[in-house]
């Protein structure tokens, strides 16, 4: 298993990330971040303290919203994508795809090969 | 279930958050419910209940980072209503001037609405250049006058076990205050930056907060353009000289007039003045010679309740093995002491207790003169 990826490499895509585990249905903050890790091999770590900042401008954006349920057996607030956040989820879905094509162009171009996982 | 220290840190975040109470709760319960399932998770994992606090805790980062971030997305959402109500209200501006413009009686009808266009909408942007002048006359006041304006808020304090050093967090950033703790005092005199601190103090002032929690922990304070935690040794070094305006306070009616005068009134004043500030008579020998006018043993009198009254063994003059460095003496009712800052605080405030049990006018902080 590789090493974590590199911080500014994750910075403009962690919201991608939450919204792309929420577009998978209701999800608390928890499991958000397991969710992630797995999903990632464990190459990305969502820190708490950096996940529930982001949750809270996520709702603040209108791109997901929250409610508080205890069926779980514990009082949990559980956040959900909103249309807006759909659309912002595919807008940006894209937009990597475009990105990582680019790179994919511009490495083949250098005659770098990478390994594709 | 809930572990302490993570009540502490939802504690110390929630008074760190400037939001509203339901905000703070729901924040705090959010975060709590991830604390404990974390916990469960490395329990489950075998890691002992000590390294699973702690790691769960350090998952979250410090509690003042949190707590700056959870500020900021509130921020920009103030920010953005603001935004939205400047807009409406410069639209409602235009609309207004336009209105005017095409109602605006007069033979030059097309003129003048030109005139009005241009011309109405200027007040607002000048009068919003003033503002931002005027708030740096405001903060033109130097850096120890606000601190002693802090020092005198209103503070409420509940904590169990709090490490000192989020103590110390905690009343910096709820009073706007820059507080420094001395470490390398702090390392020599033994005293750890994570002593535990369990208190429960509510609406009172600032200093006095201070003062209870640091003299159980035999520490003490002084400030310059932020306010050092030290020990007493350091403190007592860190004398200053501050001029104190008692001008109103030896100028007060003579007993009978006012009840509250009682304490410095003419000589032979009502019994429980010399009943209360202990002996105010043996003071006046070192002050002059000749006999004392009525002016002079008034403020002989308002001496000896300073010096008799707060910290007693601090002043040079006091009769003890180690006297202070603490001095005083007066000049045309102006007071000079000098002093540690702790003192200098607990002399205003009995100063302001005169003033007010004496109904005379309680200044909001200047009449003390550096």
């Amino acid at each position: 298993m590789s090493d974590k990826f590199q911080r500014d490499l994750l910075r403009g895509s962690l919201d991608l990330m939450v919204l792309s585990v929420l577009a998978g249905g209701k999800r608390y903050g928890y499991l958000i971040q397991k969710q992630v890790r797995e999903a990632s091999g464990a190459r990305v770590d969502l820190p708490a303290g950096t996940l529930y900042p982001l949750l809270h401008r996520l709702e603040d954006d209108g791109l997901v919203r929250s409610s508080w349920d205890d069926k779980t057996g514990r009082q949990r607030k559980w956040y959900e994508l909103t249309a807006a956040g759909r659309k912002r989820l595919s807008a940006q879905a894209q937009e990597w795809a475009d990105y990582a094509a680019c790179i994919r162009q511009l490495l083949a171009v250098a005659q770098v090969h990478p390994r594709v996982t | 279930m809930s572990d302490r220290e993570f009540e502490n840190y939802l504690a110390l975040l929630s008074s760190l958050l400037r939001l509203d109470c339901k905000q703070r709760a729901s924040i705090a319960d959010e975060l709590r419910a991830h604390l404990e399932d974390r916990l469960e998770e490395l329990l489950a994992r075998g890691v002992s209940h000590d390294d699973a606090v702690r790691q769960a805790l350090a998952e979250f980062g410090d509690a003042a980072g949190l707590a700056g971030q959870f500020g900021a997305i509130s921020m920009n959402r103030k920010r953005r209503w603001l935004m939205r109500l400047t807009t409406f209200s410069v639209a409602a501006t235009l609309l207004f001037t336009a209105g005017l413009a095409i109602f605006w009686p007069g033979r030059n009808a097309a003129p003048g609405s030109a005139a009005a266009v241009a011309q109405v909408p200027q007040p607002a942007p000048v009068e919003k250049q003033k503002e931002p002048v005027k708030v740096p006359r405001n903060a033109a006041k130097t850096a120890a006058a606000v601190i002693e304006e802090r020092l005198n808020q209103q503070t409420t304090i509940d904590m169990v076990e709090m490490p000192l050093k989020d103590v110390v967090l905690y009343l910096a950033e709820t009073h706007k205050l820059p507080i420094v703790l001395k470490r390398k005092q702090l390392e020599e005199a033994s005293i750890s930056l994570d002593t535990p601190v369990t208190k429960s103090l509510h609406g009172i002032r600032l200093a006095a907060a201070l003062d209870i929690i640091l003299e159980d922990l035999n520490l003490s304070y002084y400030t310059t353009e932020v306010l050092h935690i030290t020990t007493p040794a350091d403190a007592q070094t860190r004398t200053e000289v501050r001029i104190y305006d008692c001008r109103d306070i030896l100028a007060m009616p003579a007993p009978g007039n006012a009840a509250g005068a009682a304490g410095i009134g003419a000589p032979g004043g009502v019994g429980s003045a010399d009943g209360g500030f202990g002996g105010a008579g043996g003071f006046g020998g070192g002050f002059g010679p000749g006999p004392m006018n009525e002016h002079d043993q008034r403020a002989a009198r308002l001496m000896n309740i300073i010096t008799t009254n707060i910290d007693q063994l601090s002043w040079s003059t006091v009769q003890v093995q180690q006297p202070g460095n603490g001095s005083i003496s007066e000049y045309n009712g102006q007071i000079v002491v000098t002093q540690t800052a702790q003192t200098h605080n607990k002399i205003e405030h009995v100063l302001n207790m005169l003033r007010e049990s004496a109904g005379l006018e309680v200044p909001s902080a200047g009449k003390v003169v550096r």
